[in-house]
C-alpha cells in the first residue's frame, strides 16, 4: 500500500529531476548552432518542463520548481540578481502566470500553452529590461521576438503534449 | 491543436506585424537623429547625416565602438562578455540598440516621431 509520504517523496523526486533537466536544457541551448544569428534569442526549451510541471503538479509546485530552476541558472550562468537574472525572472513570472491562467480556464491545448508561454516570456523580458533601463527603446525588438515565439513555443508545446501521457502514467 | 490555439497564433502574428509596420513607417531619413544615453545621461545627440563613421563611447568596462554604414548604426565592438549589442546587428529607422551591462541606449529617432513639430508656419 502506498502512503501519502511515498507520493510526496515521489513527487519531490520527479520535481528535482525535472528541475535538473530544465537547468541542463537552459544552459545547453546556449551551445545550439542556430541557422541564423539571433543575438540573445533562445528557443526556450526549458519551458517544455514548466508546461509539464503545470499540467502534472499545478501552480504551487511549479512555482517551487521554477524557483529552483531560476536560482540554479542564476548561480551557474547569469549570476544572481544581475540585470540578466532579473530580466529572465520577469519573463519567467509573466509566462508562468499567463500559462496557468490559460491552463486553468482550459482555453488552450498544451501547444497553445507553449506558444502563450514563449510570447509571454519574451514580453516579460522586454518589460523588465525596459524598467531596468527606464526606456521604451527595447520595445523595438518585441515584434521579432513575438514572431519567433510561434515556432519556438509550438516546439516546446508539442514536446510537452507528447511527453505528458507517459509522465501521467508513471506518476499515477 | 484547438481553435483557440490558432486564434492565439493569429493575435500574435497581428501584434508582430503591427510592430513591424510601425518600424517601417518611421524609416530613417536625412533628418533622423542619433541619440546616445549612458545611465540615463545624454551623451550625444546629432543628426544621422553628421554622425561619424566610427564613434568610440567610453564605458565603465572599456569602450563601445559604434559604426555607421548606409544610414544604419551598429555596435561593432563591446566590452561586455555576452556581446548581445554586437549580435543585435545594425539598426535603421526608429530602432535602438541597448547594452544593459553598460547602461547604454543608442537610438535613431526619425523626424516623423519624437519632438518634431506637427507643422511649420511662415
Amino acid at each position: 500500500m502506498r502512503s501519502s509520504t511515498d507520493t510526496t517523496t515521489k513527487t519531490m523526486l520527479v520535481l528535482a529531476l525535472l528541475a535538473a533537466l530544465a537547468v541542463l536544457l537552459r544552459l545547453g541551448e546556449n551551445l545550439l548552432p542556430l541557422p541564423v544569428q539571433l543575438g540573445a534569442i533562445r528557443p526556450g526549451l526549458a519551458n517544455t518542463i514548466t508546461i509539464l510541471c503545470l499540467y502534472l503538479f499545478g501552480l504551487r509546485l511549479t512555482g517551487l520548481f521554477l524557483t529552483a530552476r531560476v536560482l540554479l541558472v542564476g548561480l551557474l550562468s547569469t549570476g544572481l540578481f544581475t540585470p540578466g537574472f532579473l530580466i529572465g525572472l520577469g519573463g519567467t513570472l509573466l509566462s508562468l502566470l499567463l500559462m496557468e491562467a490559460g491552463r486553468r480556464r482550459q482555453l488552450f491545448s498544451p501547444y497553445g500553452i507553449g506558444i502563450l508561454g514563449a510570447a509571454a516570456h519574451n514580453t516579460g523580458q522586454i518589460l523588465t529590461a525596459s524598467l531596468i533601463m527606464q526606456s521604451f527603446a527595447l520595445f523595438s525588438l518585441l515584434p521579432l521576438l513575438l514572431l519567433l515565439s510561434l515556432p519556438f513555443g509550438l516546439l516546446t508545446g508539442a514536446v510537452a503534449a507528447k511527453t505528458l501521457p507517459f509522465l501521467k502514467q508513471y506518476l499515477h | 491543436m484547438r481553435r483557440n490555439d490558432y486564434l492565439l497564433c493569429l493575435v500574435i502574428i497581428t501584434a508582430a506585424l503591427c510592430g513591424f509596420w510601425y518600424s517601417d513607417s518611421t524609416a530613417a531619413d536625412s533628418n533622423a537623429v542619433v541619440r546616445i544615453t549612458r545611465h540615463h545621461e545624454l551623451i550625444l545627440q546629432q543628426t544621422l547625416r553628421d554622425f561619424p563613421d566610427q564613434y568610440l563611447l567610453p564605458t565603465e568596462h572599456g569602450s563601445l565602438t559604434i559604426t555607421k554604414a548606409n544610414s544604419s548604426l551598429r555596435v561593432s565592438e563591446a566590452p561586455c562578455p555576452d556581446k548581445l549589442c554586437e549580435k543585435q546587428g545594425p539598426i535603421t529607422g526608429s530602432g535602438s540598440i541597448v547594452c544593459i551591462p553598460e547602461g547604454v541606449i543608442i537610438e535613431i529617432i526619425t523626424s516623423k516621431e519624437g519632438d518634431s513639430p506637427d507643422a511649420l508656419l511662415h
